[in-house]
């Protein structure tokens, strides 16, 4: 059961990622064409998601949107892994005071939610395809830089560690057999959940017009565009949104199953 | 009191038959203790007489009264009646035993709220005053104020039978009630069960520990596979045991390994010397002293024994001489060379020389790595053994412990106590030890592997002529083992000597008290 | 009792230093901004007179050396003073003051919503089927996006079902999508963790204590099991809140609400730089005094963290 749901989500993922290399093959329609005597017809055969005000078809708009929504969500999430387990790495390894300050800072940023956090660095930075980038990432890292932190100094005092130093194993080796694959193995689940929330936010930052400019093809934008025509033509938002919310249960799902043997192993 | 008949208790899936036909009973006033090892069933025999066998499990038995009911197709709200009111439960560890969240006095009120609504709030704090004074709880206003982490493990427990007590059951179940506690305390609690029993009241008495039951129990009976085996009045059963896993059991208990000290060369200069070993924590603003002035030679072959309770400071010791921290004053020397306060860059090289058994191995274990990998990582270490060489060394070192190959694959989880102990020896003897710190190596294993895994060690010592510093709470496992004893207390060295000495003339009080508490019984016993 | 004393005037300095920390942070990412400060402060597309930027000039003394700036800034803070909003011609003060009221009802009702949903499910799921179709609500609205909840939401009761209007911001009952929007995922959290933190509870040793005391079901849950739960859940409070703010920006944008929400958008979008970092004050102070209520609220609910040092 668990398994299966798992091997879903994965293909569900693997499925974007396809739309994201060639979503030419998914189907035929050009996200931009313009057609004002096809506009906002309901799903149909032709046109499986409907079309918009400009009788743009919903579906190709969606299909090629998830290259901008993958590659943010999977960018900004790299990005604040390997920040985040830089900084947490480092304040873990500091003595007393600098771990202290660390923290310090760590914790003042976390007390943002992670929305508000984006919306403040796009204030400073103004609005923009990369600065929603930079801005998703930022917004999330302190989450990593804490797991990271935690994760080191725990995995640092583990029992196996401690018994590699009595049996005289090299430091070096000690890092790299015992320290690193334990601090990483959670952060990887961590950061596979952390793909769809950086997703969902990045789709509401462009809600909001602060990303990509319309028309370009992007989840969040379509959405802004549906909300216009609610009581006409329900699809344009209805349709993206359901994509978001697959995208995020899926990278969770994944996330999570990803997670568990290790809790199982530790148990 | 108790009647109970061919009791069958199934657990659903492959768990399978964990009580098979057991037939007893009890009377007021009378103590039945049931012995063995973890798995024989103990427990869940237990959870059968008081209605919470897991969900799923089928309970059977041609004959199931508690005092004077047939509770054999007793529903859940039948059950809650009977529970608290007619019997009760003790069990383990009062720490996770005792809601931690509620404060001691609300706990023991608990079984009055629940079987005597309608008693006035001012009744019940009076009963609540007067359970606690009769548990012998000191200061019993100040005790229902506070919360269980607060108050230490013997008060704690003297805690959880008053809550036991508290609806004035008629049979107390006691599931390994001392088993978490230090010695001296073990005795002092087993003293208030004794008066519990004087009083009348039924108590069926549950551990895997012959030493405890043998004080409190009338009649005893030993459980494997779900079976009795054998059940006898209790003094019949220690002195003449019919059953051969009876006297498998006594005999582990007893620790008859008086033969296997070994006399160490006295001419050679110590393998390893600790000289006013000093170290001190800060804990919450406070400096705790952990080791105070702990010194002693050991020389090659010989054993130094450390004993003492929980938090006497053996493990600090041991860490101590395994260069793992650092004594704020003293010396360690290893090999007449300077350990201790050397730059760990130096330590390295010679950490082969002395190596650590923990009690429960399983934490150092890498938990992403099989058996195979844990030895291959050791064996790598030593220069001696050739690239080519490796598969056959771990393959030997196996066999020494006495392992089977096909354990090889595991991951340190799916081992048993008893395996993951020898594994962890066998990583020790890769880098070719001459000294070996053993930290309760065998505490947290049943009695019978303590005896396979003790029965190792010696022999291993003397195959490979290994000096050992032995650490444990167990008497008898010391006095079996060590020709030279440091007991320990607060981080103090209270006494030490030659073990026969020590043992047959202790010093100290606090020795007399240990030795007390340990052996009394069992001398009565034999 | 010396020592809790000790302990509340540690986590005082602690949302002091968050404050300040606040409020250092976005005085720099002000100064790291390329271009003329004044017309950072003056945002976007803003052609003002030469008399406005000489009021800007002297307001945040650009002429003095950047310390100076720092210590005249945090002393306005320290006053109250939150500085002027030149695009708006206003104090950012009473810019807040005035839309804070609609943004407190829309939280308030929803987190309502959000306790009496999570709470409600958590306890009822009690079978293995209704726990898992439970989970599977829950991970749905987890999942789902805020602003496309509030569309469809919108399209279902507004448009097509006609129970709630979609034009009209006034009164309670234009209150309750937008509430309901926003309680959605703040509820699946809640009930998720509320529920683990049951199960959690209900698997600790101590539990077979209580049932061997005669102990109902109902007796183990709400004098023991629930109050572990609600003690994990406690510590939820500071993210409800935060995302309940951070939702509130997209909320009251799809459901065109004025707020707190609406002026931090069109403050973002129009870069009125004073405003923002009025905002970001404002956050700071209301999650320092959240955190800090939870760790007093916390201590009550787990007394072992009262006497034992927990120390990670």
């Amino acid at each position: 059961m668990r398994r299966a749901s798992a091997l879903i989500a994965a293909s569900f993922l693997l499925l974007l990622v396809v739309c994201t290399l060639a979503p030419s093959l998914l189907t035929s329609a050009d996200p931009l064409q313009t057609d004002l005597a096809a506009a906002l017809e309901a799903p149909s055969l032709a046109h499986p998601f409907g079309t918009d005000q400009a009788g743009r078809d919903v579906f190709a708009r969606v299909l090629y949107g998830s290259r901008y929504s993958l590659a943010i969500g999977f960018g900004a999430t790299a990005i604040a892994l390997v920040v985040g387990l830089a900084i947490g790495a480092l304040a873990a390894s500091m003595h007393r005071l600098g771990d202290g300050v660390l923290s310090r800072a760590i914790e003042i940023v976390m007390a943002f939610p992670e929305f508000l956090l984006a919306l403040i660095v796009i204030a400073i930075i103004g609005p923009g395809e990369a600065s929603l980038l930079v801005a998703v990432a930022i917004a999330v890292m302190p989450a990593y830089a804490r797991v990271a932190r935690v994760q080191t100094l725990v995995v640092t005092r583990a029992g196996y560690v401690e018994a590699a130093r009595t049996l005289g194993v090299p430091r070096t080796a000690t890092l790299l057999r015992h320290v690193v694959p334990n601090t990483l193995g959670p952060l990887l689940s961590m950061a596979t959940m952390g793909v769809g929330t950086a997703i969902a936010a990045a789709a509401g930052l462009s809600f909001l017009g602060l990303g990509p400019k319309p028309p370009t093809p992007e989840w969040g934008l379509i959405l802004s565009d549906g909300r216009n025509f609610l009581a006409t033509a329900w699809w344009i938002a209805v349709f993206p949104g359901l994509v978001i919310t697959a995208t995020v249960i899926a990278t969770s799902v994944v996330g999570r199953s990803l997670h568990a043997p290790q809790k199982r192993r530790r148990a | 009191m108790i009647e109970v008949r061919s009791l069958r208790v199934e657990l659903p899936g492959a768990a399978g038959t964990a009580v098979d036909g057991v037939s007893f009973s009890i009377s007021p006033g009378e103590c039945l203790a049931i012995v063995g090892e973890s798995g024989a069933g103990k427990s869940m025999l237990a959870r059968a007489l008081i209605g919470l066998t897991p969900a799923g499990a089928v309970v059977a038995a041609d004959r199931l009264t508690i005092g004077g009911l047939d509770v054999r197709a007793y529903g859940e709200s039948d059950w809650q009646a009977l529970r608290g009111g007619v019997v009760s439960l003790v069990s383990q560890d009062a720490l996770v035993a005792l809601d931690p969240l509620r404060r001691i006095g609300r706990e023991i009120a608990e079984p009055i709220e629940v079987h005597e609504k309608r008693m006035p709030r001012a009744a019940r704090e009076r009963r609540v005053q007067l359970l606690l004074a009769r548990v012998a709880l000191p200061e019993p206003l100040l005790r229902a104020r506070q919360y269980p982490h607060e108050l230490s493990g013997g008060l704690r427990q003297r805690a959880l039978i008053a809550a036991a007590l508290a609806a004035g059951p008629a049979l107390l179940i006691a599931d390994e009630p001392t088993t978490a506690l230090d010695v001296t305390v073990q005795a002092r609690i087993l003293r208030l069960l004794a008066e519990l029993k004087e009083s009348g009241i039924a108590v069926l008495l549950i551990s895997h520990d012959l030493a405890v039951v043998h004080s409190l129990a009338d009649r005893i009976a030993v459980m494997q596979h779900g079976r009795f085996v054998e059940v006898a009045p209790a003094a019949t059963l220690l002195t003449a045991p019919q059953h051969p896993y009876t006297r498998e059991l006594l005999a582990a208990a007893a620790q008859h390994r008086a033969a296997v000290v070994t006399e160490p060369s006295q001419a050679a200069a110590p393998v390893l010397s600790a000289h006013s070993l000093v170290k001190s924590y800060r804990s919450t603003g406070r400096v705790v002293r952990a080791v105070g002035d702990v010194s002693f030679d050991l020389a090659a072959g010989g054993t130094v024994g450390i004993v003492g309770e929980s938090g006497s400071g053996k493990t600090t010791v041991a860490r101590l001489l395994l260069g793992i921290e650092r004594p704020d004053t003293g010396t360690v020397r290893l090999h007449g060379e300077q350990w201790s306060d050397v730059p760990e860059s130096k330590r390295r090289v010679r950490r082969a020389q002395i190596q650590l058994i923990h009690q429960d191995s399983l934490g150092t274990f890498d938990p992403r790595h099989s058996m195979r990998r844990v030895l291959a990582e050791a064996v790598a270490l030593d220069r001696s053994v050739s690239r080519t060489a490796r598969p056959g060394r771990i393959l030997e070192l196996l066999a020494q412990v006495e392992l089977p190959e096909t354990l090889l694959g595991r991951r340190a989880h799916q081992l048993s106590g008893g395996q993951r102990q020898r594994v962890a020896i066998a990583r020790a003897l890769a880098r070719r030890p001459s000294i070996l710190v053993l930290d309760e190596p065998v505490s947290a294993l049943d009695v019978l592997i303590q005896v396979h895994v003790l029965d190792l060690l010696v022999s291993l010592r003397q195959q490979l002529g290994l000096a050992m510093v032995f650490i444990s709470h167990d008497l008898a496992v010391v006095r079996g083992l060590c020709d030279q004893v440091l007991v320990m207390k607060d981080g103090q060295v209270v006494e030490q000597g030659a073990t026969e000495a020590l043992f047959s003339k202790p010093q100290h009080p606090f020795t007399r008290e240990l030795l007390g508490a340990h052996f009394a019984a069992l001398a009565n016993g034999h | 009792m010396k020592n809790s004393g000790l302990r509340l005037f540690g986590r005082l300095g602690g949302m002091v230093l968050v404050v300040w920390g606040a409020a250092t942070v976005g005085f720099l990412a002000l100064r790291l901004v390329p271009g003329d400060p004044v017309d950072v402060m003056l945002g976007v597309h803003a052609e003002v007179s030469e008399r406005v930027r000489a009021e800007v000039r002297a307001d945040w003394g650009l002429a003095e050396p950047p310390f100076v700036q720092y210590l005249a800034y945090l002393g306005r803070l320290l006053r109250g003073d939150l500085g002027t909003s030149y695009r708006l011609q206003s104090p950012v003060g009473e810019v807040i003051g005035g839309q804070l009221a609609p943004t407190v009802q829309l939280m308030a009702l929803a987190m309502v919503f959000a306790l009496l949903l999570a709470l409600g499910s958590a306890l009822l799921a009690r079978g293995p089927r209704s726990k898992a179709l439970l989970s599977l609500v829950e991970l749905f609205a987890v999942s789902s996006p805020t602003f496309w909840t509030g569309l469809v939401l919108i399209t279902v009761f507004g448009f097509g079902l006609g129970w709630f209007p979609v034009v009209s911001t006034e009164g309670l009952a234009a209150l309750i999508l937008p509430a309901v929007t926003l309680a959605l995922p703040v509820a699946g959290i809640i009930s998720q963790v509320f529920r683990q933190g049951l199960e959690a509870a209900s698997a600790l040793p101590f539990v077979e204590t209580v049932r061997a005391r005669g102990a109902s079901h109902s007796r183990l849950v709400l004098r023991h099991t629930l109050r572990h739960a609600a003690a994990n859940s406690i510590t939820l409070t500071g993210y409800i809140v935060g995302s309940l703010l951070g939702g509130s920006v997209l909320v009251e944008t799809v459901f065109a609400r004025p707020g707190l929400g609406r002026v931090a958008l069109n403050a973002i979008i129009n870069r009125d730089i004073p405003i923002v970092l009025g905002i970001v004050v404002l956050a700071a102070v209301v999650f320092s005094v959240i955190n800090l209520l939870v760790d007093l609220l916390y201590d009550r609910v787990d007394p072992r963290l009262m006497t034992a040092a927990v120390y990670s």
